[in-house]
């Protein structure tokens, strides 16, 4: 079912545009604060647009990773392969992992600030 | 599961109770004005004042803590306050202590120390023009004041013997961690690798434990004129120190200077080593950095950690977020992309 309009994407712009226009009469703590949820409705604007392929791809390397399918929950598997690091799962193999792992970090930051990654992450 | 306690957070209450406990100290004649509330930061209020007496006038500034969990790993005022009376003995650069607060004050932990002139923040002291000259003379500047306080006799600060981060600094931030519950896969790896890779064990020194750009006071052309924030102060290695101040953490854009935006990573420990501090091992200096990045996420989620218990507000729950890029950078540091 469609809810009606603003559809979610319209509803975080309209927030997005409010902050900002209130910002030139903020200073201080406020300015500070009206800033950073500028900045958490940005990042809620690119997850609803952008991470739902970025998601899909994570969940498959997560799951090979903790060597899990479909039947386990993907909100459990960040928690399973932290577990199975911390068992000593992966010593021995410890560089293998470190693609993998830098992958899942591009992944994440891609959504919450991707200005921050080098070039060569920006885009896949 | 928390038990935390919120400052009163009525400034106009804050006043009167702060005029009161300096006329506690220092007679019923003295009196402030002048007030100014600079910050309300993570953890901490800053307020500045004049403490006035018939003519005389001094500029004061009152630290006070604003939330207090039982999991803090921070230093309470009551251990800070020691530390800053050790480092003005040893001429390290440091705002003068005053007075410590008390319960009868009833403005909760903190204390009042004497005010220094300067800037603190990076993008200022690392881009504006005003500040070539503080840029120029930092270096060496700093160098010393680190030299300096590493050169005190850990037996002058015993109150840090048992700090966490003195006995085990890894096992510390494997506690927080544990506390936050929030498993992170890249966190855990970064465990696994500093566990198994640890430096050789030396002995310990007394730490800022913080000393990174945004930290200090930089006067335009002074140069370092106080090192602020002792809460992480502890026993540890110099490239302990070190290696926080190099992280990529703290350059503030100007990546190619490693040592804090300021001038490069061989050039900071040239002129370390030069002004009688410890000789850096480079291998254990990359080791810090790279727990220098465990901390900071660690700090970051544990900012996350007080929204969820209270302390609500936008830019604690943005620091959640934030983790991501600092794994980030964990991951391209470990991998020996960044340097």
């Amino acid at each position: 079912m469609a809810h009606d309009t603003p559809d979610l994407a319209e509803i975080l712009r309209s927030v997005h545009e409010f902050i900002r226009g209130v910002m030139p009469r903020l200073s201080g703590m406020d300015r500070y604060q009206a800033l950073c949820s500028q900045n958490l409705v940005e990042i809620a604007l690119r997850e609803l647009d952008e991470w739902r392929p970025l998601e899909t791809a994570d969940d498959e390397r997560l799951r090979r990773l903790c060597e899990v399918g479909e039947e386990v929950p993907r909100e459990t598997l960040a928690a399973r392969l932290a577990a199975r690091i911390a068992a000593g799962d992966f010593d021995g193999r410890m560089d293998e992992l470190q693609n993998e792992l830098l992958a899942h970090t591009i992944a994440k930051v891609r959504v919450s600030r991707p200005a921050h990654l080098a070039p060569e992450h920006r885009h896949n | 599961m928390s038990s935390k306690t919120a400052v009163a957070d009525d400034i106009d209450v804050i006043i009167d109770r702060l005029r009161e406990a300096v006329r506690r100290r220092f007679g019923a004649t003295a009196d402030i004005d002048n007030i100014d509330v600079a910050t309300v930061g993570g953890i901490n209020r800053t307020v500045l004042f004049d403490h006035v007496d018939g003519a005389s006038r001094r500029r004061l500034v009152l630290r006070q803590e604003t939330y207090t969990t039982e999991f803090s790993p921070f230093l309470p005022p009551a251990k800070q306050w020691p530390l800053l009376e050790v480092c003005v003995r040893h001429g390290v650069p440091v705002p003068a202590p005053i007075f410590a607060l008390d319960e009868v004050d009833q403005l909760g932990r903190g204390y009042v120390v004497a005010f220094v002139a300067g800037e603190t923040l990076p993008k200022k002291l690392l881009t504006d023009a005003a500040f070539a000259p503080a840029r120029a003379l930092f270096p060496s500047q700093a160098a010393e004041a680190l030299a300096r306080l590493h050169a005190i006799a850990p037996a002058e600060v015993t109150l840090l013997d048992d700090v966490p981060d003195s006995i085990d600094a890894l096992g510390a931030q494997r506690e927080a961690y544990e506390i936050y519950g929030q498993p992170h896969p890249v966190l855990e790896y970064a465990f696994r690798y500093l566990e198994q890779s640890q430096p050789t064990a030396a002995p310990k020194v007394f730490i800022h434990g913080d000393f990174r750009t945004g930290n200090m006071l930089v006067d335009p052309n002074l140069g370092l004129t106080a090192l602020l924030d002792w809460e992480c102060s502890r026993l540890s290695a110099p490239e302990d120190e070190l290696g926080w101040f190099c992280s990529r953490c703290w350059r503030f854009g100007v990546m190619d200077k490693e040592a804090g935006g300021f001038c490069t990573r061989a050039e900071f420990i040239a002129a370390y080593e030069s002004a009688g501090g410890r000789k850096i091992d480079l291998d254990a200096l990359r080791w810090w950095e790279i727990f220098a990045h465990l901390r900071w996420a660690l700090y970051n989620i544990m900012q996350f950690w007080g929204h969820m218990n209270g302390r609500r507000a936008p830019a604690f729950a943005l620091f959640g977020r934030n983790t991501a890029y600092i794994e980030y950078d964990l991951m391209m540091a470990i991998t020996g992309r960044y340097h």
